[in-house]
């Protein structure tokens, strides 16, 4: 797995192969005015891959995470999904999310619907669902996330790590391809970040494609397959978690190691 | 024509002098407002003690200025026959005159209430209901009651019109509280009747279309449509010899032999009559 | 009975003098036709009902009867119909003559009563042709109404003596309504005209005239009700259409709206209903009153509206949106199942403010002739001098404006509690680093 980066073979547009990168980046540049947030990004990422981007504040790697499902719009670059390249005008950018979950630091829950209502929604508006099948589908996501009990609870009823994990539920009943994960943990007491890890950690052995976005270096070292370290609008390091954190090569990647570490 | 209160102190001195007879003697008015100093002389005879006035020295009318050629705003000036006797009277009785800008069927409410106005001059005919609420001085001028439709109106006409109006298909427009709402009620009781507060939005109504009639005192309507509405027509009239008069409140009678002394001083030397020659023409 | 002989007059001024001798001849030769009736009516004085004539209230009597030329008339008897009072202080006799019958005569005469006849002797036989028009003052019909017919009788200087007027029509009076009844029992309590010797209590709180206004500001009050009732729902839609455009993307939708909005906003309601129902009709469009009245309010109405939900919709966190589209809502989904509840939910307290804006503002209505509350109050204020029916009036207003607002207020509480709650449970520590786009 770890190698995996070098078989950069396939030319986009191609027949999608199991073997081809799930998500291709190619050259990807993001500027907000004069600031270039990105600046030439280029990653494969694998079917089953679990890809931790660490990085510090302000080196991009929340604009890139937001890329991936365009809610920020690339300046240049491509973006390749499944064999698809969504940077382009006409596609169906409500189509390429349907398969791609995503989740906030925020949550983002919708207040104003039960823990239930919350995972339903998306599936009978855009997956056309039936009531039923989707009551069906949120019960089982929500026992999945350990929440079977709170179905019928109000977004403000439950604690910050609740809201998340009803929030990693409501993105799984889409059945997605690949799930996004922005800091899912960063607005989170101390004491409620473990039970979303776990339920990332459970998600992760079941061989969910996730590109996760964190500060969590125990979570980076136990389940990652490929730790990508960002600044200053670029990959300035990847590898293995065992290759970047105990034998950085880089000294922007070993200072701010050595940053987190005195945390 | 509007004085403040700091300018009217001296003014208010003189005018109070004026009353005592002593404006003959040289007492000068020190605004450039239009001080009474002509007439005062001839006021001695009437007051001989201060009248009860809003503000002292100034005689405030209240006038709902929609009703041409009786009151009517031109350029942000009261004219009209009322506004000119309203001025003559307050000479007479060597006092400033003030207008207030009443609706008209508030005038009434508002002298027997107080504190707006000290009386109301507004073409108001004297009848009986209205002199249970104020007192009325000697009237001044005799009108009659008139129903305009627009000129080509085939379904009312001159000839049909006193069956023609008293038709449920028939809106009249009228002002609120005027003797015209009256009338028309008394007369024409089947017709639906549409009030407005202001006389001219009477005419523009029926200009609209919202109205097929419009009933008020004659020598307003004929005013009306010799002007802004000439494409309406009289089709009725009726002499009701209704008596404008000024209203002052019950609790004044002193100021309502003053304006009654004003008035068959005004009308002796002819200058009412000067005045309706002035503003009719 | 009035115009075939008016116009019968008309008829006489224009044609020859032949035809008028002639008419005249005849009028002589039947002393029945000498002097007929035109006209015979009672003051209208309800307040329920601009034209209703109550029993037991004051009112007057016109009588007018025509007198054919060189008639001569000496005298003249009415007979008021029995259990009705009046009163011949005030009385008026004149004489109106002329082809349009607008010239006024004064006509000297003495009278005399006996029982429910009232006698005019005149000092000089009337011979001019003419209609002789005779107002009695302060009568009161009886109580229970009827049909009440004036009879009349004349006499000339020829000798016929007591001929009858024909034709008269009658008076149609109503029973005294139950609200005049209870005023009328009130004025006659002493501790009502103790309290109305107040003059404070009097004009602002006369009881005989609570009790007979509010049946009548109670018409107005549905009037004022059924304008919001019918143009608050409809400025809802119009003003979310209205704050969408705002918020558009494309230059000339949101340039469309912001120039109506910034027009109704900044220009006077009053104005605007001017208007519409002086403006619009004299280009031409004409619409009902009624309707028209509703939908000045709406438009008006709208343009507020509108502000509250755009407001409204960028006060919804970015992120609500974010991951509605996250999932795969498209734009219209995400307004409709995860904007829009939320912002309705924050708005409720802004909109109840609006409604009771828009109650209060039918007011304005009255100036165009629009019979709601304030104008049904005005027309007994400015009959009666009192400014209790405007009480009345307030009453209407507050007992719908006071619970809105309490229920505001709620409203508006339970926000902010459902917002610390929310705190309380789910605390959260400022949002970590990576500063969004910097």
């Amino acid at each position: 797995m770890p190698d995996m980066e070098n078989a950069v073979a396939t030319a986009a547009g191609a027949k999608p192969s199991d073997n081809d990168p799930i998500i291709r980046i190619v050259d990807l540049h993001k500027s907000f005015g004069d600031v270039d947030v990105l600046r030439g990004i280029s990653l494969d990422i694998h079917r089953g891959e679990v890809v931790v981007v660490l990085g510090p504040s302000g080196s991009g790697k929340s604009t890139m995470l937001r890329c991936l499902n365009r809610l920020e719009e690339p300046t240049s670059g491509q973006i390749i999904f499944e064999g698809e390249d969504i940077t382009a005008p006409k596609v169906n950018v409500n189509k390429v999310r349907e398969r791609m979950g995503m989740v906030f630091q925020q949550f983002n829950l919708f207040p104003h619907l039960d823990a239930l209502h919350n995972v339903m929604l998306a599936q009978t508006k855009v997956l056309n669902r039936s009531d039923d099948e989707a009551k069906r589908i949120a019960a089982e996501q929500l026992a999945r996330v350990g929440l079977a009990e709170r179905a019928d609870y109000y977004p403000d009823e439950l604690s910050g790590g609740q809201q998340q994990r009803v929030a990693i539920a409501r993105a799984l009943a889409m059945d997605p391809h690949v799930m996004l994960f922005d800091e899912a943990t960063s607005a989170l007491d101390p004491e409620l970040v473990r039970g979303v890890l776990d339920v990332m950690r459970e998600l992760a052995r079941g061989g969910m494609t996730m590109v996760v976005v964190t500060h969590e270096m125990g979570f980076a070292r136990d389940v990652a397959d490929r730790v990508i370290f960002m600044d200053g609008g670029v990959i300035v390091e990847q590898g293995t978690p065992d290759e970047v954190f105990n034998h950085p090569k880089s000294e922007r990647t070993r200072a701010f190691l050595g940053e987190v570490s005195l945390k | 024509m509007n004085i403040t209160r700091r300018q009217f102190v001296p003014l208010a001195a003189g005018a109070a002098a004026a009353m005592f007879g002593l404006a003959g003697c040289g007492s000068e008015p020190a605004t450039t407002g239009s001080a009474p100093a002509d007439n005062a002389g001839s006021a001695e005879a009437t007051s001989d003690g201060e009248l009860t006035l809003l503000t002292a020295g100034t005689l405030t009318f209240a006038t709902s200025p929609d009703y041409p050629p009786f009151e009517n705003l031109v350029d942000g000036e009261y004219v009209g026959l009322d506004m000119d006797l309203g001025r003559a009277i307050a000479d007479y009785l060597g006092l400033e005159c003030e207008y207030t800008n009443i609706d008209f069927d508030g005038i009434v409410p508002a002298i027997v209430a107080g504190g707006q106005a000290d009386a109301g001059l507004s073409g108001i005919s004297i009848t009986p209901e209205r002199e249970d609420q104020v007192d009325f001085s000697e009237p001044y001028y005799i009108d009659n009651q008139a129903v305009a439709v627009m000129s080509d109106n085939t379904a009312i006409t001159e000839d049909n019109a006193t069956e023609a109006l008293n038709s449920e298909n028939v809106t009249i427009a009228v002002q609120s509280g005027s003797t015209g709402a009256d009338h028309a009620a008394e007369f024409f009781p089947n017709a639906e009747q549409l009030p407005f507060p202001n006389f001219t939005d009477a005419f523009a109504a029926v200009q609209a279309g919202q109205a097929d009639a419009v009933c008020g005192n004659s020598a307003v309507v004929e005013q009306m449509l010799a002007g802004a509405y000439s494409d309406e027509h009289v089709v009725y009239s009726s002499a009701t010899g209704e008596e404008y008069a000024i209203a002052v409140s019950k609790d004044n009678p002193d100021l309502l032999a003053a304006i009654n002394e004003a008035i068959a001083a005004l009308q002796e030397d002819g200058t009412i009559d000067e005045l309706i020659a002035a503003n009719m023409g | 009975m009035d115009t075939p002989r008016l116009s019968l007059h008309r008829l006489m001024s224009a044609l020859t003098a032949c035809l008028l001798v002639c008419i005249c001849a005849l009028a002589i030769a039947t002393p029945a036709s000498a002097m007929e009736a035109v006209r015979c009516t009672g003051r209208p004085n309800s307040e329920d009902d601009p034209t209703v004539i109550m029993g037991a209230t004051q009112s007057r009597i016109t009588f007018e009867a025509s007198i054919a030329e060189g008639e001569g008339v000496t005298q003249l008897t009415l007979h008021i119909p029995d259990g009705t009072e009046f009163n011949t202080e005030d009385l008026a006799v004149t004489l109106l003559t002329g082809d349009d019958l607008m010239t006024r005569n004064e006509v000297a005469y003495t009278e005399t009563v006996d029982g429910q006849n009232l006698t005019l002797t005149f000092d000089e036989p009337i011979v001019q042709a003419g209609h002789l028009n005779v107002i009695v003052y302060d009568v009161y019909f009886p109580t229970a109404g009827g049909d009440m017919q004036v009879e009349a009788t004349y006499s000339t200087a020829d000798g016929t003596k007591d001929a009858a007027v024909a034709d008269i029509p009658v008076i149609p009076v109503q029973g005294i309504s139950t609200t005049e009844a209870i005023s009328q029992w009130l004025e006659g309590q002493a501790w009502v005209q103790a309290w109305n010797s107040n003059r404070f209590l009097r004009l602002f709180f006369d009881p005989t005239l609570l009790v007979t206004s509010f049946p009548v500001v109670l018409s107005g009050f549905f009037m004022s009700i059924a304008i919001v009732a019918v143009s608050f729902p409809l400025a809802i839609p119009v003003a979310l259409v209205l704050a969408f455009m705002r918020l558009s993307k494309f230059p000339v939708w949101r340039g469309i709206a912001t120039v109506y909005v910034n027009l109704v906003r900044g220009t006077p309601l009053f104005l605007q209903i001017y208007v519409a129902f002086f403006g619009l009709p004299m280009a031409g469009i004409n619409i009902p009153n009624f309707p028209l009245g509703v939908i000045v309010m709406m438009l008006n109405s709208s343009a507020y509206m509108c502000e509250i939900f755009r407001a409204g919709i960028l006060s919804i966190n970015k992120g609500q949106s974010e991951a509605a589209r996250s999932l795969g809502m498209n734009r219209l989904q995400t307004m409709l199942y995860v904007v829009l509840p939320q912002m309705f939910r924050i708005v409720i307290p802004n909109l109840t403010n609006e409604f009771i804006t828009l109650y209060k503002d039918t007011s304005l209505l009255a100036a165009v002739g629009i019979m709601e509350l304030v104008m049904y109050a005005r027309t007994i204020v400015a009959s009666t001098g009192s400014i209790t029916p405007y009480i009345v009036a307030a009453v209407f207003y507050l007992v719908i404006t006071l619970p809105l607002s309490r229920v505001t207020r709620y409203l508006e509480e339970r926000t902010r509690r459902g917002h610390a709650h929310k705190r309380k449970s789910a605390p959260e520590p400022e949002p970590t680093k990576e500063a969004q786009h910097a």
